[in-house]
């Protein structure tokens, strides 16, 4: 007898479809499975046997074949366990094969019977649901997951004979509680850390929150235990609020690379990445003989940071240039192309040399020519593509003592959602979000100065030596200080600020 | 074959060490007399070392020798001999004095007043701008600067001197078409024609280490004083200034904090009795007794400045008083928030964020202040975000 079933597979970060076909026959007993199948999938075939045996259904001994299609797409993973068995089940009349085809089955067995988490439930249940299925099993590990998508029922089972009683319409299902779903993602959002937190640095957080405000690139340069990595963490908690379908985007991400916990739904803060400095460029930018999402894409979102700057591979930092500008990483395979979004900001922080004190002379026994050697590490395409610079400065004991009124991040994030807004409303329909996206096209357009400016702007570009691309640099700047401010105009204060945080220059770095 | 090829010739073979030349000398009496010497006479005073004899014989080849001097001086490199009259008088009598010199340029005048002026390659902001200030002075006043061209207190001493329009003079560790370190290449180029770069060893020679202990008792030599900006203790600075003492030279030193590792070597020479120098006047001063065409500014007490010769009843400028005043007259022109401002700033680099806490400012405000000082041209960016005052206009 012949019945059909359905699974999906994760093809990059989009659940595909994949019906699974069984045919139970007259002939010599043999368990054949086929479909352009890795080895994870081969491998199904003991785990379906013997789970079957141990939840108690007795496999006839007639020929057993199992089609996975389409034929032509490589099968990977584990989750077409559970619709392998039920198809099975079905074609040897077990159960009633008329509700399989608007019921989508996701999980993976184990010899005992009982069913495993798998990666990718979010991006396969709404497939299923763009498909038109009215109803998806997945294990129950990855209920809550599931059920953040609209318009399908979700369904938890622990075991095969769950799913059979399901089927039979003898028993039903766990279905996810939507109340208890949004206190979990309260209880994520609170206890992130906050910039009330920090003492002094009042640069370094004014230099931050600009960054935020426009989502410009950000390099920290300072003496180790200056806070740097302190200021990072805390990027994520003054970003704008997370949208649904941000975050549905950001979950997507983690369901496809299985980092969503037990009872996660969707993911409530922003992602913050800190990859160590001896990451590899398929770990950074995604790849891999399976393509997986690589740190740039878990970032998406979010914040990518990268601490020790000069101490990554140069190849690696290359890598990064592409998903800077397109914000998104396209992975090529032989019989497929994958695309992951990458529409990041990037953090990253360093000492400025070796041993992390220059300029203090005092406390820095680095020579010139050892100065230069660190920061020449740095990858110049890199440095154009950060906006924004600080330095960070150590805390002396006086300013840890202090016990001002310091803001906290609900307040700052206020002022970056106002400026996003801005941001927002004025690039309507150009395809721009926010102002580090400006191209030198439309700085010209944009980031118009009065006569005052452009006299300040000349002035300092002659003395401090600046470059073409400083230039552009400071004008985007400027742009969100002003955004900021709440001023259409670009004023002299905004411009003397932007000219602060403008990047490395050689006048004062050396050539690099 | 002519004195001053055979010299050359000794030259060029950079295995001889200068102590292999002496030796040499002793026995031949000249160069002329090396060159025509017999093998085994030459091989018994080197002690038949293999690899000196025979780098000696291979570069023993009159034709090529001479064609090679004249590519050089085609080149614009010259070459002199302790025996010719142009050598610097200066060094004749020094310990191990360089047989023979090659030099872009010009050579110093050893009937005018020079002094060194060295210090550390990894100086502080205070002392380049110390560098630069002295040089340009004691230049100014008709003082040849001398040093060694390298990163630092001695770059930024001819880049004074340049400034003034004045002579100056760099002593080399390698050969004098060979830049080192190459941030210097500028620096390099204009000296070759306002004033002269010199090196004992021949052209192509590269930077070794042990060539710039060798080097400093030349820079000392020409030098009639020697002024240290900045130094670390047991620094090659130091080396000179032995090789100074050594030769009889003025020591001068620039003071500095106790607690301060880059002045610890000065404040030691100081201590065993090294002049301590407050302005430029303190050198000229010293030169004025033995120079005549020392000539020195002071002010008079109606602001008048007027040029006085030689030593007697001058009085000195005072540079404290100056830089003082100076400081007083800056602060009456700036607005009231910018004052409050220039007032935290000193002459140690201070970061953005330690003024901020000073002034209790917000970050744009102090930022916005900042960028009009620097422009105004009182206050100086040493690297990005740390600022100091500009002490000498």
């Amino acid at each position: 007898m012949f019945s059909k079933a359905f699974s999906a597979s994760v093809n990059g970060i989009r659940g595909l479809v994949i019906s699974v076909e069984a045919d139970v026959s007259d002939g010599l007993p043999i368990f054949d499975l086929v479909g352009l199948l890795s080895t994870d999938v081969k491998e199904a075939k003991e785990r379906v046997r013997i789970a079957l045996r141990n939840q108690g259904y007795y496999l006839p001994p007639k020929r057993i074949t199992i089609n996975l299609s389409p034929a032509d797409v490589r099968k990977e993973g584990t989750a077409y366990d559970l619709a392998i068995a039920v198809a099975i089940l079905a074609a040897s009349g077990h159960i009633p094969s008329d509700d399989l085809e608007h019921t989508m089955l996701i999980g993976e067995l184990s010899l005992d019977g009982r069913i495993n988490r798998v990666n990718g439930v979010l991006p396969i249940v709404s497939a299923a649901q763009k498909q038109g299925f009215a109803r998806c099993v997945v294990p129950a590990y990855n209920l809550e997951e599931g059920s953040v998508v609209e318009g399908i029922e979700v369904y938890g089972a622990d075991t095969l004979n769950e799913v059979v009683h399901f089927m039979q319409a003898v028993d039903g299902l766990k279905q996810c509680d939507k109340k208890s779903r949004k206190e979990s993602e309260e209880v994520m959002a609170a206890g992130m850390p906050d910039f009330s937190e920090i003492t002094g640095q009042q640069a370094a957080k004014r230099a931050v929150e600009i960054a935020v405000a426009g989502q410009h690139n950000i390099l920290l340069i300072g003496p180790p235990g200056s806070g740097k990595t302190m200021l990072a963490k805390r990027i994520p908690g003054i970003m704008p609020r997370l949208t649904f379908n941000e975050s549905l985007d950001i979950t997507n991400i983690y369901s496809v690379s299985g980092l969503l916990k037990e009872g996660e739904s969707l993911v409530a803060r922003r992602p913050f990445r800190a990859p160590h400095h001896t990451i590899t460029t398929t770990a950074l930018i995604g790849g891999g003989r399976v393509p997986k999402p690589g740190e740039v894409s878990l970032a998406a979102n979010g914040v990518l940071f990268l601490d020790e700057l000069p101490e990554f591979e140069q190849n690696t930092i290359e890598v990064l240039r592409q998903p800077l500008e397109d914000r998104q990483v396209t992975v090529s395979r032989l019989n497929a192309a994958y695309t992951y979004p990458a529409n990041f900001m990037l953090v990253a922080a360093m000492n400025p040399c070796r041993c992390g004190f220059y300029p203090d002379h005092s406390k820095c026994s680095c020579s010139i020519r050892d100065v230069k050697k660190y920061l020449s590490k740095l990858s110049r395409p890199l440095l154009d593509r950060i906006d924004i610079c600080m330095e960070t400065a150590p805390v002396s004991y006086k300013e840890l003592e202090m016990q001002e009124e310091r803001e906290d991040s609900c307040a700052i994030r206020e002022r970056v959602e106002k400026a996003r807004k801005i941001q927002l409303n004025r690039y309507e329909g150009t395809g721009i979000y926010f102002n580090s996206m400006l191209s030198v096209k439309d700085i010209g357009v944009y980031c118009k100065i009065g006569k005052r400016e452009k006299a300040l702007l000349e002035k300092a570009f002659i003395k401090m030596n600046l470059s073409a691309r400083a230039y552009h640099r400071i004008l985007r700047v400027a742009r969100t200080i002003a955004d900021l401010d709440g001023s259409e105009k670009i004023k002299e204060v905004h411009l003397s600020e932007a000219i602060c945080y403008r990047s490395l220059d050689k006048k004062y770095w050396g050539e690099i | 074959m002519d004195q001053k090829l055979c010299w050359f010739y000794l030259a060029s073979v950079s295995e001889l060490g200068r102590k292999d030349v002496e030796r040499l000398l002793e026995r031949f009496k000249t160069s002329e007399g090396i060159w025509n010497a017999a093998w085994e006479d030459i091989g018994l005073v080197l002690e038949q070392d293999e690899k000196k004899i025979e780098a000696m014989k291979r570069r023993k080849q009159e034709e090529k020798l001479v064609t090679e001097y004249k590519q050089m001086t085609g080149k614009g490199i010259f070459f002199v001999t302790k025996e010719e009259e142009a050598y610097p008088k200066s060094l004749r009598d020094i310990y191990e004095a360089p047989y023979y010199l090659f030099y872009k340029g010009e050579l110093p005048d050893c009937t005018k007043p020079s002094i060194a002026v060295i210090g550390a390659r990894n100086c502080s902001f205070y002392g380049n701008e110390m560098a630069k200030y002295f040089a340009r002075e004691l230049a100014a006043a008709g003082v040849q600067i001398i040093s060694g061209l390298a990163y630092g207190i001695d770059g930024y001493a001819h880049e004074g001197a340049l400034s003034a329009k004045k002579k100056t003079f760099g002593v080399l560790g390698c050969g004098v078409d060979v830049c080192y370190p190459k941030e210097n290449l500028e620096l390099f180029l204009k000296m070759e024609k306002q004033g002269g770069i010199l090196s004992e060893y021949p052209p192509g020679s590269m930077p070794l280490a042990y060539h710039f202990p060798m080097r400093n008792r030349i820079i000392s030599g020409l030098a009639d004083g020697i002024l240290v900006i900045e130094a670390r203790n047991r620094s090659g600075t130091l080396i000179t200034v032995d090789r100074g003492l050594e030769q009889g030279k003025d020591i001068y030193a620039i003071p500095g904090k106790i607690t301060d590792v880059l002045s610890a070597g000065c404040n030691h020479l100081i201590q065993k009795g090294a002049k301590l120098v407050m302005s430029p006047d303190d050198i000229l001063e010293e030169l004025s007794y033995r120079f005549e065409c020392i000539q020195t500014f002071y002010a008079e007490e109606d602001g008048q400045m007027s040029l006085v010769k030689g030593g007697e009843g001058r009085k000195k400028k005072r540079s404290r008083e100056e830089v003082d005043s100076h400081i007083r007259r800056i602060v009456g022109l700036l607005a009231p928030e910018e004052r409050s401002v220039y007032e935290v700033l000193g002459m140690q680099p201070k970061h953005l964020e330690t003024i901020l806490h000073e002034t209790l400012m917000a970050p744009q405000k102090a930022i916005r202040i900042l960028l009009s000082l620097e422009l105004k041209g009182v206050v100086t960016q040493t690297s990005k975000n740390y600022f100091v005052i500009n002490l000498l206009g």
